[in-house]
């Protein structure tokens, strides 16, 4: 190999490592954002020009499954219907009830932002999607994005008009967690698919398949009551400390089209 | 290469990867055309070039992931360096030496960007990495390579004359 090539590798590693070490300091926050300004316009017009094509194409591969899915679907809203009746009986009588033991609730009434999805991450390392509201528009790194009371993710970095999302199937994600109906708890890692990974969950604790898991506010990370899923499978080994549950993700992050940021959370900074 | 297309040719790779193959998966993996386009590159151009693709084509990528600014540049990198070695094989056609390459070098492209995770104190797995993301992704950036290429191929004769390694035959 010719020596002035060595060169040219070596600027190219040169520059990346470079670039790493800057960006993890929050060093290129500046030129990202200069350059995020010029470029998103575009990205974000191709981005919703190109989807409906997608979403036409995929839709022509799937006409065969249509009328099964329309059938599945059809039955799960009767389901959830009558979930929904049920849960409204519930709701009522714990109104009830917090009145009559006089306790403060510790759900918060969020305040949040409403922000299109306008881009997704463009390879297959990381999980994360660009949504089109920043620091204009008062999101701030840390703040916690949801989609219906569905824990979607946190803000990592926030530029004037857009932010980037690092969704909770990340393997760099992890939630605090507790399962719904036992109040056991745990933590909740992304593993770069939909299927997270809740662990620490102590030996003594009952898990039930299907259990719902759901932030539990500890660490001031996310606030509590976020579904984060529902667990699919128990690794119980009576030898280890802990036990290991494989929760399926709430939603699928990456096929999300808007999500809602909120921004009367603001997480706890621990050392 | 001039620099009047090699900037737009960038910026245009860099959008269709964010804006379409982002959306598009081939057997659940979203195809890498930043990397198939910098490996061809430097295959049909040479090192210089292809360094220059691998250094903003991966700043670009990176501006739209969520991953650290120059993740893919470091990333791009191995690859470069293998479409150098490549070059000193003796095989004729410059398509199928492309063609092997970026199979091989997708596994180091996601190599390296699970290392630079790795360095970060991210957890990363491995096997599963290897076997469920970098096997399929060099399948699949092996079956767009044609296309890539051919566009490449009929692009390269726009700019200047090659500089760099020249092929010869021993």
């Amino acid at each position: 190999m010719n020596p002035r090539h060595y060169l040219w590798i070596l600027l190219s590693l040169t520059l990346g490592v470079a670039a790493v070490s800057l960006s993890v300091n929050g060093l290129t926050q500046p030129a990202e954002n200069f350059f995020m300004s010029i470029f998103l316009p575009i990205q974000r017009g191709l981005f919703h020009t190109v989807s409906p094509v997608v979403q036409f194409v995929d839709n022509l591969g799937r006409i065969g499954s249509l009328a099964g899915d329309n059938e599945r679907q059809r039955r799960e809203i009767e389901r959830l219907s009558a979930e929904v009746v049920r849960l409204r009986e519930v709701e009522a009588e714990n109104e009830r009830l917090r009145v009559l033991v006089d306790y403060k609730t510790k759900n918060p009434q969020w305040q949040f932002t409403m922000a299109d999805v306008i881009g997704r991450e463009p390879g297959n390392l990381m999980r994360s999607i660009t949504v089109d509201k920043g620091t204009k528009d008062g999101v701030m790194e840390g703040m916690v994005v949801m989609s219906n009371g569905n824990l979607v993710g946190k803000v990592t970095k926030a530029y004037a008009h857009a932010s980037k999302v690092l969704l909770v199937t990340d393997s760099s994600s992890a939630v605090n967690a507790i399962i719904q109906r036992s109040r056991a708890m745990g933590v909740v890692q992304g593993q770069g698919h939909s299927q997270l990974a809740m662990r620490y969950v102590a030996q003594g604790e009952v898990v039930q398949l299907d259990d719902l898991v759901v932030t539990s506010g500890l660490g001031g990370g996310f606030p509590s009551g976020l579904l984060i899923g529902q667990v699919t499978n128990v690794k119980h080994d009576d030898v280890e400390l802990f036990q290991e549950l494989v929760v399926q993700a709430a939603i699928q992050g990456e096929k999300l089209t808007s999500v809602q940021v909120i921004t009367n959370f603001i997480p706890a900074k621990l050392p | 290469m001039a620099l009047y297309i090699l900037l737009p040719t960038l910026l245009l790779t860099a959008l269709v990867q964010t804006a379409f193959f982002s959306q598009v998966s081939f057997l659940g993996i979203k195809p890498d055309l930043m990397l198939i386009a910098t490996a061809g590159w430097a295959i049909m151009r040479g090192v210089k070039e292809g360094a220059l693709w691998a250094i903003l084509g991966g700043l670009l990528i990176d501006l739209f992931s969520g991953a650290p600014l120059g993740r893919s540049t470091l990333a791009l990198t191995p690859v470069l360096a293998l479409a150098a070695m490549a070059q000193m094989v003796g095989v004729e056609s410059r398509f199928l030496l492309s063609l092997g390459v970026i199979f091989i070098s997708t596994f180091l492209y996601e190599g390296t960007s699970r290392l630079v995770l790795q360095v970060r104190n991210i957890p990363v797995a491995w096997g599963y990495s290897l076997l469920w993301i970098a096997l399929p992704s060099a399948l699949v950036n092996t079956m767009l390579t044609p296309p890539v290429y051919w566009a490449l191929h009929h692009l390269r004769t726009r700019g200047s004359p090659a500089k760099g390694i020249t092929f010869t035959r021993e």
